[in-house]
């Protein structure tokens, strides 16, 4: 291989991790619940990367990356034997500081959503995290997760009907603190 | 519940992942059916609101030295066999040494005024190891930066700081990447596109609910509102840097006719950057100075205000003052203690992050070019961690500033860590508390949420005891025009 040849590889490399970083390390975590695991898996991943051939996985580039993760993940739980649960996700959790005045009222909200998609079974957690956050087709998850598509649309929807039951307690109890807000106006 | 309809396909409908005959189908059933057309976009709605909570939450970054593993050590041996976990371990006890050995050569090199100034490129044999294990990562400067800075903390603090950087060209999964993904799409547009009704399939075909139905999903745009996020791990952000002020000009223009500008056309940064403000000029060498101050919001008293001011190195011409580049690619990106900052926002902004500027997320657009006196302010309102207080005193973020020398290619990094140090909001600059009242006065216009404990008379009151010098009489003037608009708002204008 010439250094040319290396160096574009490199570039294309470098590139690419700069466009799945974030979101690799984040399902990574969400599998193994341990942020330097985590990052071990994803630079496992871009090392194996390198010994690809790019012409072959380019077309399916992200798929090909979620796949060898959410694998090398799996591994390294198995491996590990580290018993992780999926309430102490820092991404999702609370991060312990529940004063009320530090609060906003979106912050509320957003904490809501997520805390449910927290508590949703693992399956469905990873597929509605997969479509919301990093935005994978059905197709794709199907691909990455091993499941059939079928079962990724019923995952999906359980998911989506969770956080609507949600939404709509929200909803109701909103109503009540817009009109507060309005006479205080 | 809707006749054969698999409950399922009605999200995967929403979600635009239904085969174009299945779509096809259910748009059909759904034109008689008004219970299911409500329950899509119930369900569109879920879907919307969830993308955006998602869309919200920060992701965490490989480590810089995670990084220069995969770029540097595959540099050297490209297609060697497998890197299993146990050499990955070895690498990281090897990490420690490298980082120390590092820094010893930093030590001998520190400069009396405390400032380090790494030059790879004219100090080839001394660095040659250094290079090869990392990337080849230029000049680093750290520096002592005033008031808002630890005295002498330069060549300590460069201990934390030691593995050279990837500086300022990363962003947090939002890169676009037109060429080197796969299929048409790059990465931004695609996740922008993410649920709405327009998508290119595998074939290219392009998918489209008919404009004509009533629930129709054209209108999904992706609006980044700009609220608070919330600061988890080690985080950090790039601030982008707006050299732009027409939307005070039409704010004016609009006041001037006794109308309220409309909300769109209230750009809170661009109002902020309107103004002069008074900054010191570099003095030692760098092309720009920085000034950072921090006090209570004015609108709220659990948050705190951080005001960045930036400014251009003077440089004197020939007549004058002349206009010259002194930085180019300038990035200012903001590392948060989490232990001290629990949430952040960037004040202004709201409209570069719409769908149709979806660069906002690239570091692409932040090649700014900073003109020798030309200054730069961002303001961001601060949610501290409540029990802080207790804990012992420390960094709470630390800026960095990467740019290029006009003729250089090499990047050049500035540190400045700013000091849990608050200031009363009476006892702060001018600087500080007029861009805050131009920035309340944007967020009064807008009538945005986060300025609900404020009015325009607050405003007025901090302005006219702001005015500074006022050379030009623009702070006057923007005195008489919130007056303006506070009239306007009594008489219900709004």
């Amino acid at each position: 291989m010439g250094t040319d040849q290396n160096k574009s590889k490199q570039d294309w490399i470098l590139k690419t991790l700069d466009c799945y970083e974030g979101r690799l390390v984040q399902y990574a975590f969400r599998i193994v619940g341990d942020i330097e695991l985590a990052q071990d898996v994803v630079q496992e991943t871009f090392l194996q990367l390198w010994k690809e051939k790019r012409a072959k996985i380019e077309s399916y580039l992200e798929q090909w990356l979620y796949t060898v993760c959410r694998n090398k993940a799996f591994d390294l739980k198995k491996k590990e034997k580290r018993m992780f649960s999926l309430q102490s996700d820092i991404d999702f959790a609370d991060d312990g500081d529940n004063s009320p005045t530090a609060d906003i009222e979106r912050q509320e909200d957003a904490v809501g959503i997520l805390d449910v998609i927290n508590s949703l079974p693992s399956n469905q957690k990873e597929v509605i995290c997969l479509k919301f956050q990093d935005g994978l087709s059905y197709k794709e998850i199907s691909k990455v997760t091993g499941l059939s598509v079928s079962n990724v649309g019923f995952l999906m929807h359980k998911g989506v009907k969770s956080m609507r039951a949600l939404l709509k307690k929200q909803d109701n109890k909103g109503i009540a603190e817009r009109g507060v807000r309005c006479l205080a106006r | 519940m809707f006749g054969k309809m698999k409950e399922s396909k009605l999200t995967a409908y929403v979600l635009n992942e239904l085969s174009r005959r299945e779509r096809r189908k259910l748009e059909k059933s759904a034109q008689n059916d008004s219970a299911l057309i409500n329950e899509l976009e119930t369900l569109n709605k879920v879907c919307r609101k969830v993308h955006a909570e998602m869309q919200e939450v920060p992701l965490p970054a490989l480590s810089d030295f995670r990084r220069n593993i995969i770029k540097n050590r595959l540099i050297l041996e490209p297609i060697k066999e497998g890197y299993s976990l146990k050499y990955l371990l070895e690498w990281k006890v090897l990490a420690p040494a490298l980082c120390a050995s590092v820094l010893a050569l930093v030590v001998v090199f520190k400069t009396p005024v405390g400032t380090v100034f790494f030059d790879n490129t004219n100090e080839p044999e001394r660095f040659a190891t250094e290079r090869e294990a990392y990337t080849p990562v230029e000049q680093y400067l750290v520096r002592d930066g005033g008031n808002s800075v630890l005295p002498g903390v330069g060549s300590k603090y460069l201990m934390d700081k030691m593995v050279p950087d990837y500086p300022m060209q990363r962003t947090k999964g939002n890169y676009v990447g037109n060429s080197l993904l796969n299929g048409n799409l790059n990465v931004d547009s695609r996740r922008l596109n993410r649920f709405s009704s327009m998508k290119l399939t595998n074939n290219g075909v392009v998918g489209k609910v008919s404009p004509s139905m009533p629930y129709n999903l054209d209108n999904y745009d992706i609006i980044f509102k700009n609220r608070t996020r919330k600061i988890k791990g080690n985080a950090s952000y790039v601030v982008p840097v707006n050299l732009e002020t027409g939307s005070y000009d039409k704010v004016m223009k609009s006041l001037n006719s006794n109308r309220i500008p409309p909300k769109d056309n209230v750009k809170i940064e661009e109002m902020v950057n309107y103004f002069d403000y008074d900054y010191p000029s570099s003095n030692d060498g760098a092309p720009f100075s920085v000034v950072t101050e921090i006090s209570k919001s004015p609108w709220n008293d659990n948050h705190k205000l951080l005001h960045i001011g930036l400014k251009g190195k003077d440089i004197m011409g020939e007549i004058g003052l002349a206009r010259e580049l002194v930085a180019k690619d300038v990035k200012i990106k903001l590392e948060f203690n989490p232990r001290k900052i629990k949430a952040y926002r960037l004040i202004g902004y709201e409209s570069r992050r719409s769908a149709n500027d979806n660069s906002y997320h690239s570091c692409e657009m932040f090649a700014n070019e900073l003109m020798s006196g030309h200054m730069t302010t961002v303001l961001y309102e601060l949610i501290p961690v409540a029990h802080a207080e207790k804990q012992l005193s420390g960094k709470l973020m630390t800026l960095k500033f990467g740019y290029k020398l006009p003729n250089k290619d090499q990047w050049r990094i500035l540190l400045y860590p700013v000091l849990e140090k608050y200031s009363d909001f009476d006892m702060t600059s001018d600087n500080f508390r007029f861009s805050t009242a131009v920035a309340a006065f944007g967020m009064l216009l807008k009538n945005s949420d986060y300025s609900r404990n404020l009015s325009f008379d607050d405003v007025i009151k901090i302005a006219k005891g702001a005015k500074g010098k006022d050379l030009n009489g623009d702070r006057n003037d923007f005195v008489r025009l919130v007056e303006t608009a506070s009239a306007l708002n009594g008489k219900g204008y709004r």
